[in-house]
């Protein structure tokens, strides 16, 4: 049943950074270029040729894939039915390690990503690809924490354990460090989907991207694997955030993931405000606010300790 | 004690045979006179450090120890015209009878059941100033780049982590004697405790100080110590974890036993394996790099993955299991330590769920640092444009050098199943509580990730070339540096630069020093201006320095009993004749 909904989730990835879009069209006054702008995006450039830069070499030719098949893959790792619950070993046997393994994909990613960057040689992507691990660096010991948190709070192994394993009642008693860490995990979204305050996807100007610095070379179906495993992962830390803050539903799977899609889907217009509403941050102060989430996780698991 | 000796000598081994074959290319360009004399150390070297692991009891481990610090001394000197060689080569052979020494006292201390601590503490500094604990490490970064590459790798890969084969041995509850750590409970905490901030220090200190190196050589040696302070993480953890004092499940061998040390200790003992054979890997890279450019200088690298694509290919790989990454066995290691600190935290122990939460913040940061600094490593020496006349005109290495990193990246890829195999043999062998079985299918399923990981990727580079067939990828313009028209190698990203926002936060650490020669003349015909920043190992500075002066300062005073009369010398003799004469007495 799981697949299904992985492959559900893998249709509806696009739309999510439309609803950002469409949001921010709002706000400012505009029409917006449509939810389903990045369907129509990837459909032409999947169309298009390859050129690539004469500096660069077979790297740059495979980054892009290996990156999206990390991604993929993590996507795969996902529990889109948010069933919790003691998972048998035999059907499920990855299960249990499911949580380190999601992220250190999404960092296999990054890496090829970063390395496909700097394969061109150019100056700009260069600088994007060192921002880029700058943030991830800092932002690693947050989220393992935070999951460290998610294994105290819930006693669980899996990722769905983890995601979906405590009961409503939790929320009455551990209310603050849940918040705490949802916040936190906020801003880490922010920051690994390079949106605004960490990174401007709008931007126009090489000398202050980071993500879009690093993909200045691509074009084709390569642009059309990075867009879309930009947008994939944009869905799958929305849905993290949403599953962690959601307590176990004892709803029908479907239901449940229809409530995820749905949260998703706010966690994208909560995004698009943001960025309406907040300037983009000095590139010296974001390291300061990414150290702010690993202080936070922390406090989190510090409160849900002691009280 | 047999599981563990066969686990400490496969990377002495397989890094001794490819180190060899390598060697043979390497040493190409030596006078010929000159090339017995590193066989003769090499193989002195390989035979010292299996007499280690096979030794019977203290005293021939003791031997063999000293006899492996005086052969690998012979190899970082091998080249010793440089001054720097010959300064390397001092502080290792200080390194290595300072460490001696107090393995010669922990041996006396050993064994009795009122020093276990003082004895610990002796194994830990003795063996710390091989495996490179701070502030022990500050003979690795200047002897590995001082040695041949092939020397490095071994060094790397299967000598320092002896220190732990040792410190197994003979200073933990799992080794010799473990009645008396049951006389002494409290061992087990303040070991497990010493482990792990030395372990934290180790990783977190060595990835920061990696980052800034711009020879490649150092930088490795540097991420040596951070995956020395890995494996030293695990092993502080399963001390916490063996404790008895806590809840008898997690010591106990039943089925209910929580897993903690064995999941600990198999990783710790896991990562050995994997850093052994990529670090070896790594190494042999960078001496062909060496050989084939004439300089480890990163800001004068670049561009060689197009000229030496095997070699290049190999060290991505390589590089990419070290940052701990799946699909290779590096994240393995990792993983079951991950899962030991996650098992701990769900103790609801204090003092593991404190352990826990340090373990995983220290590893993630870790993790994270340790991808930039590779990213750095990569996209410095191979990617880009060639930023020197060497680098550009350098071609591929001998087959036998690249020969023998493949050799060792197949061991890498074996080891992605040999982790597994580690998890489900080591625990019972040094006898604590198994690793479950449903773990281990978990552990299994993570290889078929990787596996899958791999076959996406084929699958989707495929999809790739059926959409832009290969006539028309074609290399058709220059790369895009904002429209201008002829971009330089000298416009591209340095390594300097690259890691510089990371090292500018972590400057009050890691003080960089800046040299800026400014521009002179006319500010219309200005001349040549320069930048230069270096990041060295502070310990060497800021502490090892302080106490040596400090040490000779105090020597100075025993100089006032050197008067060079002999007389005075007679009188001396005489006092202390008398001297022990009345002690004797009373």
């Amino acid at each position: 049943m799981n697949i299904a909904y992985f492959l559900l989730a893998l249709l509806l990835a696009p739309f999510f950074l439309g609803l950002v879009n469409q949001t921010k069209a709002f706000f400012a006054g505009r029409r917006g270029p449509g939810l389903f702008r990045l369907y129509f995006d990837l459909a032409k450039l999947l169309r298009k040729s390859c050129p690539r830069a004469a500096t660069s070499t077979w790297l740059f030719d495979l980054a892009p894939s290996i990156a999206l098949a990390a991604t993929l893959l993590a996507a795969l790792v996902f529990p889109w039915s948010l069933e919790a619950g003691p998972t048998d070993a035999a059907h499920a046997p990855l299960a249990a390690l499911s949580s380190v393994v999601f992220f250190y994909l999404l960092g296999t990613g990054r890496f090829f990503t970063v390395l496909g960057a700097l394969d061109t040689g150019s100056a700009f992507e260069g600088m994007g690809a060192s921002r880029e691990v700058q943030f991830s660096a800092l932002v690693e010991p947050a989220i393992f924490v935070l999951l460290g948190f998610l294994v105290l709070l819930t006693g669980g192994d899996s990722l769905a354990d983890l995601l979906a394993g405590y009961q409503t009642g939790i929320w009455a008693h551990h209310a603050a460090p849940l918040l705490l860490a949802g916040l936190a995990f906020f801003a880490i979204l922010l920051s690994e989907c390079c949106r605004v305050p960490f990174d401007d996807p709008e931007t126009h100007l090489e000398l202050t991207m980071i993500h879009e610095a690093m993909i200045l070379d691509n074009a084709g179906p390569d642009l059309a694997f990075i867009h879309y495993g930009a947008a994939l992962k944009f869905e799958l830390l929305a849905a993290f955030l949403v599953a962690m803050l959601l307590p176990a539903l004892p709803f029908a799977s479907a239901l449940r993931f229809a409530l995820l899609m749905g949260g998703v889907g706010a966690t994208a217009v909560a995004v698009g405000i943001v960025e309406s509403t907040l300037a983009r941050m000095r590139f010296l102060k974001t390291p300061q606010v990414l150290l702010a989430t690993l202080l936070l996780t922390t406090l989190g698991a510090l409160l849900f300790v002691l009280f | 004690m047999q599981e563990l000796q066969t686990l400490f000598l496969v990377p002495v081994i397989a890094l001794g045979l490819a180190a060899a074959l390598h060697a043979t290319a390497y040493l190409h360009g030596e006078a010929r006179r000159h090339q017995p004399r590193f066989w003769l150390f090499f193989v002195a070297t390989l035979a010292a450090m299996a007499g280690v692991v096979l030794a019977p009891g203290m005293l021939a481990f003791l031997l063999a120890w000293e006899a492996m610090g005086l052969a690998s001394a012979g190899l970082v000197a091998f080249e010793n015209t440089e001054k720097s060689v010959r300064k390397a080569t001092w502080i290792y052979l200080l390194a290595c009878h300072a460490g001696a020494c107090a393995l010669m006292l922990a041996g006396v201390l050993l064994g009795r059941p009122d020093c276990t601590l003082a004895a610990f503490l002796c194994a830990v500094v003795g063996f710390g100033l091989k495996i490179g604990f701070p502030p022990f490490h500050v003979w690795l970064p200047e002897a590995h780049p001082a040695a041949p590459a092939p020397a490095s790798a071994i060094l790397s890969g299967a000598m320092i982590p002896l220190g732990f084969y040792g410190l197994l041995r003979f200073a933990t509850p799992w080794g010799q004697a473990p009645e008396i750590w049951g006389q002494t409970p409290a061992m087990f905490a303040i070991s497990g405790w010493i482990l792990l901030v030395l372990g934290i220090f180790g990783a977190l200190g060595g990835i920061l100080f990696a980052l800034p190196q711009v020879n490649l050589k150092k930088l490795l040696a540097f991420s040596s110590v951070e995956n020395m302070g890995v494996v030293a993480l695990g092993l502080g953890l399963a001390c916490l974890g063996t404790d008895p004092r806590f809840d008898p499940r997690f010591v106990g061998t039943g089925p209910q036993a929580t897993p903690i040390a064995a999941l600990a200790l198999s990783g710790a003992l896991a990562h050995v394996l994997n850093h052994g054979f990529l670090k070896g890997g790594l190494f042999l890279g960078a001496g062909s790099v060496l050989r084939q450019t004439g300089t480890l200088d990163q800001d004068r690298l670049g561009g060689l993955l197009k000229r030496l694509p095997k070699t290049g290919t190999l060290f991505v790989l390589n590089a990419l299991g070290l940052a701990g990454l799946p699909p290779l066995n590096g994240f393995l290691s990792e993983l079951l330590i991950y899962l030991a600190a996650f098992h701990a935290i769900r103790s609801h122990v204090p003092a593991l769920m404190a352990a826990g939460f340090l373990v995983i913040a220290a590893l993630a940061l870790t993790g994270g640092l340790a991808a930039a600094a590779y990213t750095k490593a990569i996209g410095a020496t191979f990617l880009g444009e060639s930023r020197s006349d060497a680098a550009a005109r350098a071609v591929e290495a001998p087959s036998r050098m690249w020969l023998a990193t493949l050799g060792l990246f197949v061991g890498s890829l074996a080891m992605t199943v040999g982790t597994v195999v580690c998890a489900r043999l080591l625990p019972p062998a040094l006898g604590i509580a198994p690793v479950p079985d449903a773990l281990l299918s978990s552990l299994l399923a993570v290889v078929g990730i990787s596996f899958a990981l791999v076959l996406l990727a084929a699958a989707l580079v495929a999809v790739r070339r059926i959409l832009c067939p290969r006539g028309r990828i074609k290399p058709v313009c220059p790369t895009w540096d904002c429209g201008y028209h002829a971009p330089t190698a000298r416009m591209a990203y340095t390594a300097t630069a690259f890691t510089q926002p990371l090292v500018d936060l972590f400057a009050p650490l890691l003080k960089p020093r800046h040299h800026l020669i400014p521009f002179k003349g006319h500010p219309a015909t200005p001349t040549d201006a320069a930048f230069v920043t270096e990041t060295d190992d502070r310990a060497l500075a800021g502490f090892w320095r302080p106490v040596f002066t400090g040490c000779a300062r105090l020597f100075q005073r025993a100089h006032l009993l050197q008067s060079g009369s002999l007389h005075f010398y007679i009188f001396l003799a005489l006092l202390a004749v008398l001297v022990l004469l009345a002690a004797s007495l009373v």
